[in-house]
């Protein structure tokens, strides 16, 4: 009976040390080997806006080349991708921006106003909706000192009598050759208004700035401020129309300053005369324009980036060469265009692509553009991107114009290194069609070298904490224009969570890439052996790390 | 802390455990009446309330069939450390389970026992909302934990046939009309499904321990049963 309870009390003891033991390694912290791994993208909306000038890239390489003020109703939720709300810096003419994560749920509107010494004063409207995580723009900025293809400038002053212009001042830009000039005459007597209605007075000599922008070269129409499809336009009778897009026939920036007062107001119209290229096409009549015909003008106001109404001029012609006439008591940019209504917004029209044997990952990144047939005007800035090309891939526009267009695509790898054209769409109605088909195959043999896309995973350390990068990438790319070569910054692809898709490169060849993180660049050169490259624990700089 | 709670508690019960015999002696004439072989009790403690029915079946063995169940909402625990970083975690667990149990009294004059039986449980979910408890300053904007996203944790036994050994004072069915009992024991269950989702700057997170998480639940197949038992004999 005692060897029996002997027993009974071990078979205990074994009992409650088993209840122990599986209590105190059950108690071991689940999370003992848990790793914290972070997301450098503090913001969850972001727009990048590549300012590009087209004469010389490199001319906006490093920083204070441009200032950038926000404009509109929404520019106070804006902030600076360091976070601030006063301060935007471009470097190596690149802007990002971002959505204050307090107004991250909602539609943003706002104008960036982009000045400099050297630039003509532009704005860009963007919109970055309730879907949008990242958008970009590119815009173009017109050189003063060297402009661009199809863009001509011409500066003159005249001293005032106590504010007063004294005899009539006539400012016009180059017409010879083929050459679309702009002509602005001011009448003796004339006055001039400060932003605020004040007549200017004592401040010094006038000084005027007439830039005209021809209607048939590329560098030219890129630097339509906002595109040609806005967001919205007052209309003649005052409504606001947001799905048309602008044809244009030609446009024209005109700055007036009395000292260094700029002028915003006249108390005598002056008068605007812009030539009109003749193979521009009157969408209304489907025919060259043409004598007689009626051409709207439209003024912008660099001030809020809003088109507005202007008058309605009639094409006239003098030594064969087609011109309008308006008159303005105030300054803008004017622009000689027809508004087709476009389709609704909700609509989108799709290109769909065959491609056999192509996939997303050996796909061709090619350039491409939704145009306007006839003028071979972009549709809008939105119209001309670079697209992967692969069996089975589709890609939209939404809020196509009601007119003609055409879909050409590009052997270039950037809007500014388009290359050869090697593919042209029939024409189509952008708002009759929902759709196009375009098969590989019919321009297959035109195609450039396939480079390949390489797909990388990056991870850094910080301290002994894991940081997955999320940024902008851009590598240095070569662009040519007039027979020079110059490199600039192209965008290349946002690091999400340390992920990103370099397209269109070749391996074993040396590529130098540049991020940017509040303002600060980090540039890195790297060479590609493999389409797929993990880099791991990369020790990432120290003043890099502290500022994450 | 809880650990060294629960290993002073067993340390207790082992040198207590040569003692219980006398001081838990009952007097022979207060043996189990024949007439009282059932019970029925109520129970709370770790894993939740319960109610029970139990049967004698000898002198040594009794057999219980119990429910339990337990619903925690939102409960939070502060300044919890994890990878370095100080977070704040909402905790919310639903468990209910079902309970059979064999109850051996392995000394004739003593309450000490030993319990054996497995547990099918239906439903044990833990969830832990983990977020980092300090704002940053980037530029103008303040960025809150919010900003910061969260990372959600949930670790599932549900539907799970969990073996069970446990001891513990009091009988199952109590002498008296009433008897107070106290358990401790384990169900021996799977491991948990474990499942982490990360959001907004943590969102990494969730990749970088995809392959770490479930691994570090490894451990977590006992689940511990403490409670303290009030039965009514009839």
């Amino acid at each position: 009976m005692k060897k029996n309870n002997t027993y009974k009390k071990w078979l205990s003891v074994i009992a409650i040390c088993t209840i122990t033991f599986i209590a105190v390694i059950s108690c071991e912290n689940p999370l003992k080997d848990f790793t914290v791994a972070i997301d450098t993208a503090v913001f969850q909306k972001n727009a990048t806006i590549t300012i590009f000038d087209p004469t010389n890239p490199t001319n906006l390489d490093g920083t204070g080349k441009v200032e950038i003020e926000l404009l509109g109703d929404d520019a106070g939720k804006i902030v600076s991708d360091g976070g601030s709300k006063t301060n935007f810096p471009v470097v190596d003419g690149v802007l990002q921006l971002a959505v204050n994560p307090a107004n991250a749920g909602e539609n943003i509107n706002f104008v960036v106003k982009v000045s400099g010494d050297d630039y003509l004063t532009t704005t860009i409207p963007v919109n970055i909706n309730e879907n949008d995580t990242l958008v970009t723009i590119a815009a173009n900025m017109v050189n003063i000192n060297d402009t661009a293809d199809g863009i001509n400038l011409m500066e003159d002053d005249k001293s005032l009598n106590n504010g007063t212009l004294e005899e009539d001042f006539v400012v016009a830009t180059d017409n010879s050759g083929d050459n679309e000039a702009t002509e602005v005459t001011i009448a003796s007597g004339t006055e001039f208004k400060d932003a605020n209605g004040n007549l200017i007075k004592g401040a010094g000599d006038l000084k005027v700035r007439v830039v005209n922008f021809g209607s048939q070269d590329d560098e030219s129409l890129n630097s339509f401020p906002g595109g040609f499809s806005p967001a919205a336009i007052e209309l003649e009778n005052g409504e606001i129309d947001t799905e048309g897009s602008f044809s244009t026939a030609g446009f024209t920036s005109i700055d007036m300053f009395v000292g260094n007062t700029e002028v915003k107001e006249f108390s005598e119209p002056i008068t605007i005369k812009m030539d009109v290229d003749s193979e521009v096409v009157n969408p209304n009549t489907g025919e060259k324009i043409k004598k007689g015909d009626i051409l709207p003008v439209w003024s912008y106001s660099k001030d809020d980036g809003k088109w507005k109404y202007h008058c309605d001029t009639t094409v006239e012609e003098e030594d064969g060469q087609l011109f309008t006439v308006c008159t303005t008591t105030h300054l803008s940019w004017y622009n000689l265009d027809y508004w087709a209504r476009g389709c609704t917004s909700r609509r989108r029209f799709d290109v769909n692509v065959v491609a056999p044997g192509v996939s997303s990952s050996s796909g061709y990144r090619l350039v491409t553009a939704l145009v306007f047939a006839g003028t071979n005007q972009s549709v809008s800035y939105k119209s001309n991107r670079v697209q992967n090309f692969f069996n089975g891939r589709s890609f939209g526009y939404y809020r196509t114009p009601n007119a003609n267009l055409q879909f050409v695509v590009y052997d270039g790898t950037s809007r500014y290194n388009k290359g050869n054209e090697i593919y042209r769409s029939n024409t189509f109605n952008g708002c009759d069609s929902n759709q196009i088909t375009i098969n590989l195959e019919e321009f297959r043999s035109s195609l450039p070298p396939q480079p390949v896309n390489v797909n990388i995973n990056f991870s850094g350390n910080c301290d002994g904490n894991i940081i997955k990068p999320s940024s902008y990438l851009y590598m240095k790319t070569d662009y040519t224009y007039r027979g020079r070569t110059y490199t600039y910054w192209r965008y290349a692809g946002y690091i999400r969570s340390g992920r990103v898709t370099i397209y269109n490169v070749f391996l074993n060849r040396e590529y130098e890439f540049k991020t940017y993180y509040k303002g600060v660049e980090y540039k890195h050169n790297y060479t590609f052996t493999s389409n797929t490259i993990n880099i791991e624990n990369f020790d990432i700089p120290a003043e890099l790390c502290n500022s994450l | 802390m809880r650990k060294n709670i629960y290993l002073f508690l067993c340390c207790l019960f082992c040198i207590s455990i040569a003692t219980a015999q006398e001081s838990t002696e009952i007097p022979e004439k207060e043996e189990i009446k024949k007439t009282r072989k059932n019970a029925l009790a109520v129970s709370g403690g770790i894993p939740g309330y319960g109610f029970e029915y139990a049967r004698v079946l000898n002198q040594h063995f009794s057999l219980r069939i119990g429910y339990n169940t337990l619903s925690v909402e939102n409960y939070e625990i502060q300044d919890f450390e994890i990878d370095g970083q100080n977070t704040d975690i909402i905790a919310n667990v639903d468990y209910s389970g079902i309970d059979f149990f064999i109850e051996y009294l392995p000394f004739k004059k003593s309450s000490f026992k030993l319990v054996f039986g497995a547990g099918y449980i239906t439903d044990l979910l833990v969830t832990g909302n983990i977020t980092f408890d300090e704002e940053q300053q980037i530029g103008d904007i303040t960025l809150t934990k919010e900003d910061f996203g969260d990372l959600t944790l949930n670790a599932d036994w549900s539907g799970t046939f969990a073996p069970y050994v446990g001891f513990g004072f009091g009988r199952a069915v109590p002498k008296r009309r009433l008897g107070l009992a106290l358990e401790i024991g384990t169900y021996y269950a799977n491991t948990p499904d474990v499942t982490l989702t990360a959001t907004r700057l943590l969102t990494p997170t969730e990749e970088e321990n995809r392959d770490t998480i479930q691994d570090g639940f490894e451990s977590f197949k006992f689940i511990p049963n403490i409670k303290l038992r009030l039965a009514y004999s009839f």
